[in-house]
């Protein structure tokens, strides 16, 4: 019996030991799918800005007098 | 175990397994990873594509409507001018007086910037632009009350960015009035959003 329930427990030292490991690999899979450095710089070039020019400012300095 | 041969034999089967399994893990790990990485980076390279593709055509659409509108954009510069240009704001400010019928006994400009000896910037408390240069100036000299508010609705319809602060007005020794008026003027400007 006692040697019975040492292969059980080997058995589920086993399958932690593989759920640790399968878990540290998945981890670090997915660690170093969303862990990417851009090239330096290029998030300065990748802000947005709008590109509408509010001309009403300009329609309403053109009535005001010089 | 030696009672049970299928038992054991099992046990060694799933730790052969087992093992097989770990030395496959710590054999493939670097792989993995390494594709994991080429995946993201492939992944995050289309999104920023995308995005510069987006830029790209709001620098086209910018362009055209600078073009559209560039006979108009010396506007700007005549509103809120890189300097202070001060001689020619004070002509055009004794311009609107003299226009006004007021008589100007004084014109008073503090600290004339000059370059590289600008004030502060503007806080956000007046209504001049943001990160703008200020002109200050009082005017004091004698008018009638009509003449007052007539020059003060000039001084603020002028294309140059002008506010006015502070208006005291009094009573002179022969019965007329006279005032005193404050002012700002904005000018270099850098960064200002229209």
């Amino acid at each position: 019996m006692k040697k019975s329930n040492l292969g059980k427990e080997l058995v589920l030292l086993l399958a932690t030991t593989l759920l640790t490991m399968a878990s540290w690999v998945g981890f670090e899979i997915y660690r170093a799918y969303t862990n990417t450095d851009l090239p330096p710089g290029v998030e300065q070039h990748l802000e947005s800005f709008d590109p509408i020019l509010k001309t009403e400012v300009l329609s309403t300095l053109e009535q005001m007098t010089p | 175990m030696q009672a049970r041969p299928l038992w054991s034999a099992s046990l060694w089967t799933v730790f052969s397994l087992a093992l097989m399994i770990i030395l496959l893990v710590f054999a493939f790990r670097p792989t993995l990873v390494t594709i994991s990485t080429l995946v993201g980076k492939i992944q995050s390279y289309k999104e920023i594509d995308a995005k510069l593709d987006q830029k790209i055509m709001a620098v086209q659409r910018a362009s055209e409507e600078l073009q559209k509108n560039e006979n108009r954009l010396s506007l700007i510069e005549e509103a809120l001018p890189e300097t202070a240009q001060w001689e020619g704001w004070s002509k055009t400010i004794l311009g609107k007086a003299s226009e006004s019928g007021v008589t100007i006994d004084l014109l008073t400009v503090e600290k004339i910037p000059l370059p590289g000896n600008v004030p502060p910037p503007v806080k956000k408390d007046l209504l001049l632009p943001e990160n703008s240069q200020r002109l200050v100036f009082t005017l004091k000299g004698t008018a009638q009350y009509d003449q007052i508010r007539l020059l003060i609705t000039k001084l603020e319809s002028l294309r140059r960015v002008t506010m006015v602060t502070n208006l005291t007005i009094g009573k002179t020794k022969e019965g007329g009035l006279y005032f005193e008026l404050e002012g700002q003027s904005a000018f270099g400007w850098k960064e200002i959003n229209i």
